[in-house]
């Protein structure tokens, strides 16, 4: 109510930016609440009906915040590179309605193994490939325009939404790969599903949402960030990110290994994915402390921030 | 969005424990796997919420010069947001899961 009360006051066409978050919004309440209608008899009592809703459902809610964090990307493109053409051309809104159409169908993917009609399992495949590709195509093309002031000024955003974009294309490959149905019933409930998932949060929605918090920053306390944490924050980044790799490629493993089980010992299985799986945890450890270095920082100049001026309040005309 | 980064970093640290569960079995029984798991999932996807909406409220009146409606229901949206996921937090840590 609030974000379309506040942007409807903006006369001009809106940008791709608006119709993303506004569609994530409405989006995230309609299929949150389908989240939940387990608790209606009708839908919990048949299980095929069930579980298709179920994972209906948080497929679809993955796609509304996805609009929110595409939305916010663009508007960061937009902003570092001062112009509007990323937010207002005929790609992004290509872009805008393929993610839509995808927060809409593409829940089917998720659905293969449970026994619905085919057709949808074909339209979900088509649908599921394209969204990624263009996303990570936008952000590819708005790199290449910058100019190096450009990509310092912002140094540390542009080093998230460049990680992002890196991010964008191994998911991209992978989620290729996993949504073909012959391949989606050996990773099916494999640890492969698991480095899709974490890869896709971690990987894009993450290093995007750090790139908003330190634009936020820049935007705000220009000299703080470069005076005082940069060395730490590029660590952190770095750590992140090696760290995100070898996560992602030892889920990958493990999972290849455990979808080939052939119905043999479970134990002896799980005991041949072990070293990835403690590559994993490693690595996930190492994850952690590299995330908590940059969010120590974000968290404090975002306090900095708030304690000087009241965050929410608009500017002075 | 400094909600969004504590919940991100209470995240991480249930997943870095879920994870030492799933090679350990044994690792802190005080807090099982069935609970690490959801907090370390609702912590991290509703960072991802507040994180984006928290710029959003940024970028709105301050860049996009569109003075919000109502600064009362942003903080109000704020309030509402942290103390169901406290309530949500205590009943995973509590093994209240329903059903």
């Amino acid at each position: 109510m609030n974000f379309f009360n506040t942007a409807r006051q903006d006369k001009e066409p809106w940008p791709v930016y608006y119709w993303m978050w506004g569609t994530g919004i409405v989006f995230f309440f309609i299929t949150y609440t389908e989240a939940h209608l387990y608790l209606i008899p009708y839908f919990r009592e048949n299980m095929v009906r069930e579980i298709m809703v179920q994972w209906k459902s948080y497929g679809a809610l993955t796609g509304s915040w996805n609009m929110l964090v595409y939305g916010t990307a663009l508007y960061l493109a937009t902003k570092i590179s001062g112009c509007d053409k990323y937010a207002r051309s005929k790609l992004a809104f290509g872009l805008y309605f393929l993610g839509l159409f995808n927060l809409m169908f593409g829940w089917a993917h998720h659905t293969y193994l449970v026994p619905s009609d085919p057709w949808i399992r074909t339209f979900a495949y088509f649908v599921s490939m394209t969204e990624l590709f263009i996303f990570g195509k936008i952000i590819w093309d708005w790199r290449s325009s910058l100019e190096d002031w450009q990509k310092h000024r912002h140094c540390n955003a542009y080093r998230f939404l460049f990680a992002a974009d890196i991010w964008v294309f191994a998911n991209l490959g992978l989620a290729l790969v996993i949504s073909v149905p012959a391949f989606n019933l050996f990773t099916h409930g494999t640890h492969i599903t698991v480095a899709h998932a974490m890869g896709s949060t971690i990987g894009i929605n993450l290093m995007i949402l750090l790139a908003s918090v330190f634009y936020v920053i820049r935007e705000e306390l220009p000299s703080e960030v470069h005076a005082r944490c940069s060395k730490q924050l590029r660590g952190g980044f770095l750590m992140v990110n090696i760290s995100l790799a070898v996560f992602f490629a030892a889920l990958i493993l493990a999972g290849i290994a455990k979808g080939r089980y052939d119905g043999g010992s479970f134990q002896e299985m799980m005991l041949s994915i072990r070293p990835f799986l403690i590559a994993f945890t490693v690595s996930g450890v190492t994850m952690m402390i590299g995330f908590w270095i940059i969010l120590w920082h974000g968290f404090r100049l975002v306090g900095k921030i708030i304690a000087s001026d009241g965050i929410a309040e608009p500017l002075p005309a | 969005m400094r909600l969004g980064m504590l919940a991100l970093a209470a995240g991480m640290f249930f997943g870095v424990i879920g994870g030492f569960q799933f090679l350990f079995p044994e690792f802190l029984q005080e807090l099982l796997f069935t609970k690490t798991r959801p907090l370390h999932v609702s912590l991290v996807i509703s960072s991802i919420f507040l994180i984006a909406i928290g710029g959003i409220y940024f970028y709105l009146p301050r860049q996009c010069r569109l003075p919000l409606f109502s600064v009362k229901a942003v903080s109000l949206h704020y309030w509402i947001f942290l103390a169901t996921g406290l309530v949500i937090v205590a009943c995973y840590l509590s093994g209240q899961f329903g059903g």
